[in-house]
């Protein structure tokens, strides 16, 4: 009898342990709402004191922002201190506080989904990087700022200028581009010191097929075995950046399934990038690169990245795009510090990927927008405030080198630095400082990529919709991952898969999607004149 | 008076029971409202209840391209010939085992068959890299000091169901086994005198005792299997071929082909479009050779 009390006891203390967990978290959502209600609610008129961000900047209790933090996977071990610093910024001039919410990149984009759906609250998310502002759009993540921006960021619009229209869809502004030099310059770059100790002539430039095959020719010729001039796998299964400069992908640039824009500054017609005379000569051509011994062996299968070649000295050059805050320095710290020199291939291009790539938005699920907003101008605009979010506190997380030059303190390297292993970028890069080996040319370079001076696709600031189409696009997809490496790591007779390839492309219905594009981007095109 | 009497006996039992049935609940049943997903055009401005409903527009892409023969034959194709590779194997290994009489050497070539399972296949991709890389790889090499030409094994999907077979039963067997092995030690001594006693062979013994005695496990073995039938291991097709587009022939599964062709667009109701659709086969298929079972002989069938 008495055990059977025992256990009776035991099957409902462990059963009301179970409820009562649920329970408590179900509370704890239930306070946290209640506390920011209880924020709104003590918000008061208050005579503005510091009227500098225009209206609501000084209204009682400080509101909370939450801000993303998109982590390479561990939490910055300084974050409380520099939101306290920031906080120092922002209560005075906008009346919030910041408090950062890490998300690992790999998590970012189920997490933002679940984030908007469960209700939780965000103010500012990246748009960007492993999702896009108009996937977000499209799954109704984001909040319209159009307005918000006019009334309270008109710094911040300025400086965007044409480059806001990236993050505007059916007139509404959803994403504010983070980078306001956003243009992609494609490089060759190559292992310096190797091409000095083997005596490589490197050079000036690569034009024609020709050059390269020179180019090629002279390095096999000079490298030793087992080492080789190119890479033409990534190491797991796709082709390495065969970006050919000329063309805008209009959203994918991953597998080009929405056609593409061959001549970007100019033209108005999507083709089929795979069904080019281009792109058929550039398969010939890799094959043949590969088949005479300049690549890198098993590059499709080996695990090892182009990156990891270059650190390993088996691999001479790899191609690049160069931007804004990717140049030939900041790839060498990934190349295990080779030294790199580059052969430019073209110049910058700015394209709405280009832009949209590191880029902010508001989830709906923000309380306050318009602090948002303006905490967004003050980060454009406030040196102080971007160098504090980019590089932490002063003499703790980094040291000046020169005027506008920074790094790390003595003692403190990247792995022990208190602040820093994410991706987000805060602010303008022209204002800001920038981390060392970069220079002060840094800041003479910076234009090249902005919109006064790249090149500017025709198709910026369009956005494909994609919903009418998503099953064919899901066959697109599909046939190109299976095609698309293979034919491009030298592995095929491209006279026999290539054809193969397309009419499968057909099957899956990329005309339809290509079709549909057009259509959109004709009817973008009318609007816009 | 009775009813309360057995009501008091087994009122504790049901008490014990209560938590894992409300996690179960929680678990395994609330989250099923979330399948009409499969259904809908998923915003999550909307959420899962008010987004617009698009009937089976979802389901589309999963029969409406070409490759959808080729990823239904090798999902279907691969679990059924496994299924019975399994039954054999796991039988035949357990019955050596079994054979084994020092204790300690059972234990370790239990551990060892053993192992290869609890291994990730991320590893496991990496092992078989060892021994199919064109350049460097152990079969390759063997080959080359025979004097013969290295096979780029990586290009070529006619190798790859045998390639993949022996990856999976190396991996799996051991699990399969320690099932059998724990049937087996539970059949009597006495039979096997008595069969003894009577002259029958080793092999007489195994068909006419062992067998028989087995055929519960197998049944639970293969129905657990055919509860499987329509889903395949995402390791196994995509890490292991190093996700190698010449392979699909040998390697597209429902499981990589969904990966791959919402790899771009995400979409969540057309990923829960598949999830559903394999469900709902494995669930028939189930149900049906479970039917199958009770025809043929109701003690056996699982339910």
């Amino acid at each position: 009898m008495k055990k059977k009390t025992l256990a009776l006891l035991l099957a409902l203390s462990i059963s009301a342990g179970l409820l009562g967990g649920c329970g408590d978290s179900s509370s704890d959502t239930g306070k946290d709402s209640g506390g920011s209600g209880k924020q709104e609610s003590g918000e008061t008129p208050a005579e503005s004191g510091d009227s500098k961000e225009g209206a609501g900047a000084a209204d009682g209790e400080s509101y909370e922002l939450v801000v993303e933090l998109m982590t390479y996977g561990m939490t910055p071990a300084d974050m409380e201190m520099v939101e306290e610093a920031i906080n120092e910024i922002t209560v005075p001039r906008i009346n919030a506080t910041v408090k950062f919410l890490p998300i690992t990149v790999a998590d970012h984009a189920t997490k933002v989904g679940m984030l908007a759906a469960g209700g939780e609250k965000v103010d500012l998310i990246m748009t960007g990087i492993t999702s896009s502002p108009a996937t977000l759009y499209a799954d109704g993540i984001l909040t319209d700022i159009g307005d918000l921006l006019n009334e309270h960021a008109p710094e911040l619009v300025a400086l965007e200028g044409e480059l806001l229209e990236v993050g505007t869809f059916n007139g509404g502004v959803y994403s504010v581009p983070g980078v306001l030099y956003p243009g992609e310059a494609l490089n060759l770059l190559y292992n310096k010191s190797m091409a000095e100790e083997y005596g490589i002539n490197i050079p000036e430039s690569l034009d024609s097929y020709e050059d390269w095959d020179a180019f090629f020719a002279e390095a096999k010729s000079k490298l030793p075995e087992n080492v080789y001039a190119f890479t033409l796998g990534d190491g797991g299964g796709s082709s390495t950046v065969n970006w050919d400069s000329t063309y805008d992908a209009l959203g994918d640039t991953s597998y080009l399934s929405y056609g593409v824009l061959t001549e970007a500054e100019t033209g108005t017609e999507i083709d089929n990038w795979y069904a080019t005379d281009k792109y058929k000569k550039l398969a010939e051509k890799r094959k043949e690169w590969y088949d005479a011994g300049y690549c890198v062996p098993d590059s499709m299968t080996s695990g090892y990245s182009t990156l990891d070649c270059m650190a390993a000295e088996t691999c001479f050059s790899f191609q690049n795009p160069f931007k804004a805050d990717c140049n030939e320095v900041t790839l060498s710290k990934n190349c295990g510090g080779v030294e790199l020199g580059y052969i430019k291939l073209s110049d910058a291009l700015i394209t709405g990927n280009s832009t949209s790539l590191m880029s902010w938005g508001v989830p709906i699920t923000s309380e306050k927008p318009e602090k948002a907003v303006q905490f967004l101008n003050l980060m454009f605009t406030d040196p102080e405030l971007m160098n504090l979010l980019n590089f932490g506190i002063e003499g703790v997380h980094y040291e000046k080198v020169s005027e506008r030059i920074v790094g790390y303190p003595e003692g403190v390297d990247a792995m022990s630095c208190g602040w820093g292993g994410f991706i987000n970028w805060f602010g303008d890069n022209a204002k800001a400082y920038q981390f060392a080996p970069n220079t002060e040319e840094y800041f003479d370079d910076l234009e090249n990529y902005g919109l006064g001076k790249a090149r500017v696709s025709k198709a910026m600031g369009y956005t494909f919709d994609a919903s009418a189409v998503s099953t064919e696009l899901a066959a697109v997809t599909n046939v190109i991952d299976t095609n698309k490496p293979s034919l491009e790591c030298g592995l095929v007779n491209v006279d026999e898969k290539l054809p193969q390839f397309l009419t499968a492309l057909e099957e899956a219905g990329l005309t339809k999607i290509m079709e549909e594009n057009q259509k959109q981007f004709t009817e973008w095109l009318s609007n816009k004149q | 008076m009775k009813r309360k009497k057995r009501l008091r006996k087994w009122l504790p039992f049901y008490l014990m029971a209560l938590p894992c049935v409300v996690y179960l609940f929680i678990n395994n049943y609330m989250p099923m409202a979330g399948l009409q997903i499969a259904f809908r055009d998923y915003k999550a401005s909307d959420g899962i209840w008010n987004s617009r409903f698009i009937g089976l527009k979802n389901f589309e892409y999963l029969f409406t391209s070409k490759e959808a023969w080729i990823m239904t034959r090798n999902t279907i194709g691969y679990n059924l010939f496994w299924i019975v590779l399994n039954v054999v194997l796991g039988i035949a290994v357990a019955l050596f085992l079994n054979e084994v009489r020092k204790k300690s050497s059972k234990k370790f070539y239990q551990t060892v068959i053993l192992l290869p399972y609890l291994i990730s296949m991320v590893v496991v991709s990496y092992l078989a890299y060892a021994f199919l890389s064109e350049q460097t790889g152990l079969i390759n090499g063997v080959l080359r000091a025979f004097g013969k030409e290295g096979i780029a094994w990586y290009q070529k999907a006619g190798y790859w169901p045998v390639i993949l077979t022996i990856v999976y039963e190396w991996k799996n067997i051991g699990f399969n086994t320690i099932i059998f092995l724990a049937s087996l030690v539970g059949i009597g001594k006495e039979y096997y005198e008595a069969a003894d006693l009577d002259g029958a062979s080793k092999w007489k013994q195994i068909t006419r005792i062992t067998i028989p005695m087995l055929l519960p496990t197998i049944i639970m073995v293969v129905t657990l299997g055919m509860g499987n039938i329509f889903r395949s291991d995402f390791g196994l097709f995509y890490q292991v071929p190093k996700n190698q587009g010449l392979l699909n022939e040998a390697t597209s599964t429902i499981d990589t082909f969904v990966f791959r062709a919402l790899m771009q667009t995400g979409d969540i109701g057309m990923s829960s479009a598949a999830a559903f659709y394999q469900s709902v086969i494995c669930f028939i298929t189930i149900l049906v050779f479970n039917g199958i079972m009770r025809r043929a002989s109701r003690e056996n069938a699982m339910f």
